[in-house]
């Protein structure tokens, strides 16, 4: 398997009104492609500013991170951008569907921001293939939370990215949901073949990956 | 080119802006549209009217015929021509004689407008008929259909002359007006070599031609022959009709930034709760731009529907302001034509854009890591913030230039505007920073308020001040404008000129008006010169600006003499003349017409009078009040300076309505004077003055809309913050009633300190407005310090309480499900 994301002596420090705070140290994580991947820790233990920083959303004060080989460090913004729209997938806890656009809309969005051809057939394809292919035309505020993270789902995995990050996608949803999610997630990682990173707190799901990195105040502990 | 159509896609599934924007705009857009149509209609009335007083759109003036190559090219390019010939003469009948005025006509004569007798429209006289002016059938005895003498014609008074279009009250009419044909002049034997006539041709026709003829004339000049255009019509209705425009005009452009401001407000708390579908959008590949052109041409539906309505509503006000200037303007109104709405529709999204784009490039800024971290919010002075605010000042700079013109006024309008803002924002710091440390007597809930995070307090403060400032500004204006000017018109302002008073009546006449309880004339003396040359140079040599200046330099002038100047008079040059200088030949000239001749103080002026060389030296320029109804000279000199000239007297008084019967009997008594009546002029002056306080009134209308919808749109912004901050309370057991009174206290409070922060401002900004525009120290007024604070409350509270009144009204559970 090749490797399609690697960081290197990753850190993160920021300054706070007493003096420097370091949040992430010395990371070295290697994500190989069709892989899945969980990132556990308690909260404060720094996943969400590791996932900002794998994701190519922050910068780190030291280290770097590549993706498909690309060092994301002297990348400006709009290349990042770029990157991003290229390679990665977010589904995120708080589904963040845009609220002024139906469900089929919203997972065009991602196809037309590639620029990929018929936009419109691969949104109900996919949306068909999460079980809402009769939810067309609905606003996320007119969908449950189930529903809305389902669409969430959909736009993920819309222009195919090698990498889908996940995080804490079940966070929102009450148990019965969050497992149908999960299952559905694994399926379509299964059929896209993509490589997943899920940013979780709970221990049974991640246990559903292959590998688990456990992050403990900005260390990682075990690979 | 998909991406293009992507970004359309987008934009296309934006939520559109707020009604309060669209509200914001229409009403910014109708009420320069309503200014702007209006003054321009105001201003095509008077040309109208211009060129009816005139006779013409150009008047060609010559003091000996006019050669046949002027008509014929007159003629060759499509203009009609009409000639009259006016000199003074004597008329005879049945042993008695007068000296009149006599106007000879052709058959084209009046180009325009209507000539009057016997109270109906007339006819130019034919040959061997004359048309008499009444106090020429008096004088002679006359009835309609009597012959009587002009030279050597014997012609019939066929009717009374009531009033031809091109009458002006002239200072140099000499006495009662005669219309004869221009057919019988030959027979009359009275244009003889060394006759005084006047010829005057009269054109009329299309622009272009208007102008090719100008061009003609100035390309082929001669000596004493000057043309004369519409903007030498009315000078005293053109003052203060002017002066109205401009604040018409800074009204209605206050009405307008007001809007922009409104539309600003109202976008970036808009897109304030657009941050986290601009962080997804980033997430998912969308670069900045992509997002800020997004909201961009979300925004543009609304401006132009804002636009489209706001010039449906400036017309529809257009039609509510003639009828203010009924009966003002001679004729009615011309139509509105399309150019406002052009502008309307120009101006209405520019202003949107201008004052939008630094909230709209501020949300293209927004982190991506936002997605993770939802506190993080785009930089207030970022880059993209300060792109957006250049960007914008650019588009407002240009647009106010469009519209105003590169003048003085719109640099001041423009600068002032920044400054005041910049002032403002610092001064709003002020009551803050005292309620931050809890100096300021009121309950915590509001001090909490005011000092929250977020400095929304603190916009609030800086743009409800600066739109009451505004109004403030507009309304002190209007007020200290109108009143400085009914100061320079008093009710006895002078209402009758009399001239050509000579050296040895003037006792006689000082006693005639005495004698009737009036008081005693000051009598002016006036020697009538040609000036020959500036600083040594002939006046043909100098290279003279215009037409006009032309027309100035070649016309006699009438000089006078005066140990001091009247009251309406400031020496804006130079030095006055000290009471031991009489005698000396110093000369004090009109600012405007020194502007135009190229004279500065120190320069020497060489005049010929009665046939003999005169020379004088520039001490100081003088501004004169034209609008004030007193007799006012272009050049002045010293007490003697011009003794032994031949010189007759002028002056002017207050004749008052019951004593009417006075000018009559000055006629009667010294019957070589002419007494002029004004009352027309001076009525319909003072009647333009009350007329535009109302049309001022109606445009602050729209100013103060403007203001209160630029509150409503910042009120409304924070309508989900507070929806959620109410539902909280509830919960903990606040009543309605509380959080009622609460919302109405705290927006009453904030538009009670910005209206403080605007009196101030707008006090200081009055006070170097009146100087720098008007000429005249605005006196300090206390009412702002008093109505703005109480307007500002009543204003924000209403608008606060209009828009946010329903975040009381919506259950707490339903708010905290949406919100969790």
């Amino acid at each position: 398997m090749t490797t399609l994301l690697r960081t290197s002596g990753l850190g993160k420090t920021v300054d706070t009104a007493d003096g420097p705070l370091r949040l992430l140290e010395d990371i070295n994580i290697e994500l190989r492609s069709g892989e899945r991947v969980a990132l556990i820790g308690a909260s404060g233990s720094g996943k969400t500013t590791l996932l900002g920083l794998l994701a190519a959303l922050d910068s780190p004060s030291e280290g770097d991170v590549w993706i498909d080989g690309e060092a994301v460090g002297p990348l400006d913004e709009d290349a990042r951008t770029a990157l991003r729209g290229r390679m990665i997938g977010f589904v995120f806890q708080s589904f963040l569907l845009l609220p002024g656009l139906t469900a089929c809309e919203n997972v065009e969005l991602p196809l037309r921001l590639a620029q990929r051809p018929r936009p419109v057939e691969r949104a109900t394809e996919l949306l068909g293939a999460v079980g809402l292919g009769h939810r067309l035309g609905h606003y996320p505020a007119q969908l449950s939370g189930g529903e809305q993270q389902r669409v969430a789902l959909a736009r993920a995995f819309a222009a195919e990215p090698p990498l889908l990050m996940a995080d804490e996608p079940t966070g929102n949803l009450d148990q019965a949901t969050g497992a149908r999610i999960i299952d559905l997630l694994f399926e379509l990682n299964r059929e896209h073949g993509t490589t997943l990173l899920l940013v979780t707190h709970d221990v049974a799901l991640a246990e559903r990956c292959d590998r688990i990195l456990r992050l403990d105040q900005g260390r990682l502990c075990a690979d | 080119m998909r991406r293009l159509s992507n970004i359309f896609w987008y934009a296309g599934r934006q939520r559109s802006p707020a009604w309060g924007m669209v509200a914001a705009l229409a009403v910014g857009v109708a009420a320069l549209v309503a200014v702007s149509g209006f003054a321009e209609r105001v201003q095509r009335g008077l040309m109208q009217g211009a060129a009816e007083a005139l006779g013409g759109d150009l008047v060609l003036t010559a003091d000996r015929p006019i050669p046949a190559a002027y008509e014929e090219t007159a003629r060759r390019l499509g203009l009609r021509t009409s000639l009259t010939i006016g000199f003074p003469s004597m008329i005879m009948a049945e042993g008695r004689s007068r000296l009149v005025q006599v106007k000879a006509v052709d058959a084209a004569y009046p180009l325009l407008g209507a000539l009057l007798a016997d109270n109906g429209p007339a006819y130019a006289p034919r040959a061997g008929e004359a048309l008499l002016a009444e106090d020429a059938l008096l004088a002679l005895g006359l009835a309609k259909g009597n012959a009587f003498r002009l030279g050597q014609l014997e012609l019939r008074a066929v009717a009374r002359l009531d009033r031809e279009p091109d009458q002006s009250p002239s200072l140099f009419s000499i006495g009662p007006r005669v219309m004869i044909a221009a057919a019988d002049l030959p027979a009359s034997g009275l244009l003889g070599f060394g006759s005084r006539a006047t010829y005057r041709l009269h054109l009329a026709g299309a622009s272009g031609a208007v102008r090719d003829y100008a061009e003609y004339v100035r390309q082929h000049p001669r000596r004493g022959m000057r043309l004369e255009g519409l903007d030498d019509a009315r000078p005293e209705l053109r003052e203060a009709l002017d002066r109205a425009e401009g604040l018409l005009r800074v009204s209605g452009l206050l009405a307008l930034l007001l809007a922009g401001l409104a539309v600003g407000i109202g976008m970036r708390e808009r897109l304030r709760d657009q941050l986290d579908a601009a962080a997804t959008l980033r997430a998912l590949g969308a670069p900045g731009r992509f997002i800020a052109l997004g909201a961009l041409l979300a925004l543009l539906p609304a401006a132009a529907f804002g636009s489209l309505l706001g010039v449906a509503l400036g017309y529809a006000a257009q039609t509510m302001l003639p009828p203010l200037l009924h009966g003002l303007l001679p004729g009615d109104l011309p139509p509105p034509d399309w150019r406002p709405a052009l502008f309307g529709l120009l101006a209405g999204p520019t202003i949107a854009l201008a004052f939008a784009l630094p909230a709209i490039l501020r949300l293209g800024s927004t982190p991506v890591l936002r997605i993770l971290r939802r506190h993080l919010e785009p930089p207030s002075w970022g880059q993209a913030a300060w792109l957006g605010l250049a960007l914008g000042g650019l588009l407002l700079t240009a647009l106010i230039i469009l519209l105003a013109g590169p003048t003085r006024l719109t640099a001041m309008v423009l600068g002032g505007s920044a400054v005041l803002a910049l002032i403002l924002m610092a001064l709003a710091s002020l009551p803050l920073w005292l309620a931050r440390r809890r100096l300021l007597p009121l309950n915590a809930a509001i001090l909490g308020r005011l000092t929250q995070p977020g400095q929304r307090a603190h916009l609030t403060l800086t743009t409800l001040g600066l739109g009451l400032m505004a109004l403030t500004l507009a309304f002190s204006l209007r007020h200290d404008l109108l009143e400085g000017w009914s100061a320079r018109l008093p009710a006895d302002a002078p209402n009758r000129f009399v001239i050509n008073l000579l050296e040895d009546q003037r006792e006689d006449f000082s006693r005639l008006l005495t004698d009737a309880g009036l008081a005693t004339p000051t009598l002016l003396p006036m020697v009538r010169g040609r000036l020959l040359a500036i600083d040594g140079q002939p006046i043909e040599q100098r290279p003279l600006g215009d037409a006009r200046a032309r027309s100035l330099a070649e016309r006699e002038f009438n000089l006078s003499m005066a140990a001091r100047h009247p009251a309406d008079n400031r020496i804006v040059e130079g030095r006055d003349w000290r009471p031991d200088e009489a005698g000396q030949p110093w000369l004090s000239v009109e600012r405007g017409l020194a502007e135009r001749l190229g004279i500065r103080t120190g320069s020497t002026l060489d005049f010929e009078i009665a046939g003999e060389p005169w020379r004088g030296a520039v001490l100081n320029l003088r501004e004169v009040s034209w609008g004030s109804f007193n007799v006012n000279f272009f050049v002045v000199t010293t007490p003697g300076a011009l003794e032994g000239q031949p010189a007759t007297w002028i002056t002017s008084f207050h004749l008052p309505e019951a004593q009417a019967a006075l000018a009559d009997r000055l006629a009667a008594k010294l019957p070589n004077i002419t007494v002029i009546d004004t009352r027309f002029a001076l009525d319909q002056v003072r009647e333009v003055l009350t007329r535009i306080e109302q049309a001022v009134g109606l445009v602050l209308g729209f100013v103060l809309l403007s203001a209160w919808l630029v509150l409503w749109n910042a009120a409304a912004g924070t309508a989900r913050a507070r929806r959620h901050e109410t539902a909280l309370l509830r919960t903990l057991g606040a009543s309605r009633a509380l959080l009622r009174r609460q919302l109405l206290e705290e927006y009453a409070l904030l538009g009670m300190l910005a209206g403080l922060l605007a009196a101030f401002a707008s006090t200081l900004i009055s006070m170097a407005l009146g100087r720098l525009i008007l000429d005249q120290w605005m006196t300090v007024s206390t009412w702002p310090w008093l109505a703005t604070p109480l307007l500002g409350a009543v204003l924000s509270a209403t608008a606060g309480w209009v828009s946010l009144r329903g975040t009381l009204d919506t259950p707490p559970a339903r708010v905290l499900r949406e919100t969790s």
